[in-house]
């Protein structure tokens, strides 16, 4: 029923605005600056691949489920929630809420990387604390056995394999007991990892020894690894060696080479008019591009096109209503123009932990 | 030259399997070679020896994505780092690292599909391939188990590289077969080994049953009463699913095994297997290779597969350490319709094709345009993985929609005329009277040699001898994220 919650969640907030592929795409979390601008306009950020598997088949047939139980109503590829549908929807999220730390924007793809990592040194190391050097890894992504084989070189010089045995476990123990306390529960994560002669458990045991649906173990899963992610980053010193496991762990800035250029130019301080005037393209075209790289890059601020009390202004009406139409919201802001509105809802996307 | 102390100091074997020195031999001695040795004989040593010890590289096609990982990794485990798997997992910044380091490899993996990719093959050509290895041969052969188009570019691939020596391997191969792999492989002269693929140690038994319904309480009958390690094979995956539950249920460590699962649930599952935390696999066909697993007691079909190759592969994966094992269809007379629809499912029909053409032309404008770059997100509803796999294959190399239609169709109806013709050897094979064993033998033209004592149900199996024998264990109790960090780690908590 998760994913089925999921879905009645995101049609209630789109407000018959977008189509339902619209929240296909942002739950199988396809990178596109249309998909990232639809999370960020209607707040979606805690949804985006949440299920990154997800197939459109699939997808299809929980429509058709959730039509079929008159919890939405669909016309053409506009899906509206129902008043039964709303109340379901509320119940479930109360039985199975989104979990704490949960960012599948910030964490897209790093998650994943983080998670092979961690698997294979768990497995390399708990093979060598029983004296066996030979072993089928089970992760077998190639960049990942590189990375690590260098890891563990360069580690191998600072100290023994039964110190770094030792160091790996109380960082990983005091990790889980950090992550245990905001509410998230460990087994999810050592349960699945695989070591001397004990392979982990796939996510389906997991879900019926623990008699939860699947597909919330998986984002349960997740949220562990975005937590420990998020503690490693804040607390460097405490936790060395996953700190230097997790360094070279960024999210690549996905622009379009257009807007790629324009951004080189804001960063040699020129402004939108002298870009257009240096690119000889219409000023509409880079404004174009900056909501676009405020929507892509978390460390972009708006502050130097959107004076601090207009952005107040914006955010409190974005508040109020549900709407997404720009003219309904200039309606309420006139002094606004469509860049500002634009930027404010682009950035609203920004600095997630404050947000979650 | 002593090839037992190669076997043993590189690979901590004191003796060969039958079979395996002959062909290692005959690859020495610079012999295109064609061998059919049995699943389970060690087939990947009679390249992986001669690999180590002579100069060049040995490039090896393989169709099986998993299989290839675990060779990889296995050849990693003996010591032997300089091996690498090309094949679509590679993500293109891996492609490229290892394209532009591919002299530095004394094994290359490779599936048949990324040499049809040229940007591969110009980096092939640069090396010295000492041996080309066609692992799972009869691949090439449209009357072989598991036919793959891709396969027959092979031969052409081969000259393109400079006519290496070639390897051919496979467990199942009868005359027509080996015809056509040597024929498209280019193999002129060469030698040719087959070695009895009898497994003398399994006992081959046929229940026939009423209907669907009876089989099912026959199967959980079985279970029940068997001892484990066993694999159940079904026709869906849907099943599959449905069955692991229900075993689960009755306290048995069952899970299912089937394409839909991602690899490293797959790899998990496997393991579990292996280190006996799992005594039951409900799986489809996708379950089998690559799995090590020696103490398979029990193999059941619950619906019977569409060849008598496909049986025997599956069949073989039990009592690869030589003790007695047991093998069991159930078959009713409806599993026709069943085995019906998985030959027509695989092949796209009339309606689909020129679905296919309609799509296709939208995507493209334009019939002929670069069709590579427009690889589409994601299957179009109605079509399986292998039908469009097939579909964009045909299409790749033909320019006119009327023409694709053509041979698209044309190859459908042969495809199916051959299936349906080995779909009648099998059925004729489960009602055929006289002895199972010696009528599969004959199937792949080999004589009977020794009298089996528990050989099948027609000359007289003794059930019981394959009844549980230990105390079933009970799944694992409570979890304790602390306990078993410490004991993976090796530490006091
Ligand atoms: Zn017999």
């Amino acid at each position: 029923m998760f994913v089925e919650t999921v879905v009645l969640a995101c049609i209630d907030r789109f407000q018959g605005e977008r189509t339902v592929n619209a929240i296909y795409y942002l739950l199988a979390g396809k990178m596109s600056a249309q998909t990232i601008q639809d999370v960020a306009w209607f707040e979606l950020r805690p949804y985006f691949n949440l299920f990154p598997g997800l197939r459109k088949s699939e997808f299809a047939e929980i429509l058709q489920f959730l039509h079929k139980q008159k919890w939405i109503t669909l016309d053409r590829k506009i899906a509206r929630i129902t008043e039964q549908g709303e109340n379901i929807c509320r119940i479930e999220f109360q039985r199975f809420p989104l979990p704490p730390h949960f960012n599948g924007y910030r964490f897209h793809k790093i998650d994943e990387k983080f998670w092979s990592r961690l698997s294979l040194i768990v497995q390399i190391f708990s093979h060598w604390a029983h004296d066996e050097t030979g072993f089928l890894p089970v992760e077998r992504d190639p960049d990942t056995q590189w990375m690590v084989k260098k890891w563990l070189f360069a580690l191998g010089k600072t100290r023994s394999r039964q110190e770094l045995i030792k160091d790996c476990y109380k960082e990983l123990i005091s990790l889980l007991k950090m992550v245990n306390h905001e509410g998230l529960n460990p087994n999810l994560l050592v349960y699945r990892l695989s070591g001397y002669r004990k392979p982990g458990l796939t996510f389906r045991q997991l879900a019926e020894r623990l008699d939860i649906d699947e597909p919330y173990i998986r984002v349960l899963f997740r949220a562990i690894l975005h937590g420990m992610i998020l503690l490693i980053r804040k607390y460097p010193k405490q936790f060395p060696l996953f700190a230097s496991l997790v360094r070279d762990l960024q999210q690549p800035l996905k622009l379009t080479r257009s807007t790629a250029r324009t951004y080189d130019l804001l960063k040699a301080g020129k402004n939108v008019t002298e870009i257009a005037r240096l690119r000889q393209l219409k000023p509409s075209t880079i404004q174009d591009h900056v909501v676009e790289i405020a929507l892509m890059d978390p460390d972009f601020s708006i502050d130097p096109f959107v004076s601090s009390p207009l952005q107040e202004k914006i955010r409190n009406v974005l508040q109020n209503t549900r709407s997404r139409k720009l003219r309904l919201i200039k309606g309420y802001v006139p002094e606004a123009d469509y860049f500002s509105i634009r930027l404010v809802l682009a950035s609203r996307f920004k600095s997630p932990e404050k947000n979650t | 030259m002593n090839l037992e102390q190669i076997l043993f100091d590189r690979f901590s074997y004191r003796s060969f399997r039958p079979g395996q020195k002959e062909v290692i031999e005959s690859v020495m001695n610079g012999h295109d070679t064609l061998a059919v040795l049995p699943t389970g004989s060690g087939k990947s040593l009679c390249y992986q020896l001669p690999g180590i010890i002579r100069k060049g590289t040995t490039l090896i096609v393989s169709p099986l994505l998993s299989l290839m990982q675990d060779q990889v990794e296995q050849l990693k485990m003996k010591g032997e780092k300089r091996v690498v798997a090309l094949n679509s997992f590679l993500s293109f910044s891996e492609r490229n690292r290892v394209l532009n380091h591919i002299t530095d490899y004394k094994f290359i993996y490779v599936s048949p599909e990324m040499l049809q990719n040229e940007q591969i093959l110009e980096a092939l050509k640069r090396l010295t391939i000492s041996l080309f290895v066609v692992d799972e041969a009869h691949c090439i052969s449209q009357w072989g188990y598991d036919f793959r188009p891709d396969y027959l570019s092979l031969g052409t691939i081969r000259q393109y590289l400079g006519d290496p020596q070639v390897l051919a391997l496979t467990a199942t191969a009868r005359r027509k077969v080996r015809d056509d792999i040597k024929k498209q492989l280019r193999i002129r002269k060469g030698k040719e080994f087959i070695f009895s693929i009898d497994r003398p140690n399994i006992a081959i038994i046929v229940e026939k049953l009423k209907d669907q319904r009876k089989k099912q309480e026959r199967l959980i009958e079985l279970v029940k009463l068997l001892q484990g390690p066993g694999v159940i094979y079904f026709s869906s995956k849907k099943m599959a699913d449905q069955y692991a539950n229900i075993f689960q249920e009755e306290g048995l460590r069952a899970a299912s095994y089937h394409s839909e699962i991602d690899q490293e649930q797959r790899i998990l599952l496997q393991q579990q297997f292996l280190y006996g935390e799992l005594e039951l696999i409900c799986a489809t066909s996708a379950f089998g290779m690559g799995v090590n697993k020696e103490d398979i007691r029990y193999c059941i079909h619950y619906h019977p597969p569409v060849d008598l190759e496909s049986y025997f592969q599956e069949i073989g994966r039990a009592g690869r350490d030589g003790k007695n094992s047991v093998a069991i269809m159930l078959y009713s007379p409806d599993d026709i319709y069943i085995q019906r629809r998985l030959i027509t499912g695989e092949l796209p029909d009339d309606e689909q094709i020129k679905q296919y053409v309609h799509w296709k032309m939208n995507v493209l404008q334009q019939w002929g345009e670069n069709k590579n770059t427009n690889a589409p997100e994601e299957i179009p509803t109605g079509f399986t993985e292998t039908q469009w796999r097939l579909l964009e294959k045909f299409s790749r190399n033909i320019n006119d929609s009327h023409h694709f239609v053509k041979e698209m169709t044309s190859f459908v109806t042969e495809r199916l005329a051959i299936k349906s013709k080995l779909l009648q050897e099998l059925t004729a094979w489960i009602h055929a009277p006289g002895c199972r064993r010696e009528n599969l033998l004959h199937y792949f033209e080999e004589p009977i040699e020794k009298h089996v004592i528990s050989c099948c149900d027609i000359c007289g199996v003794d059930l019981s001898l394959y009844y549980l024998k230990e105390k079933r264990q009970a799944m694992s109790g409570e979890f304790d994220w602390k306990k078993h960090l410490a004991k993976l780690f090796n530490q006091n908590e």
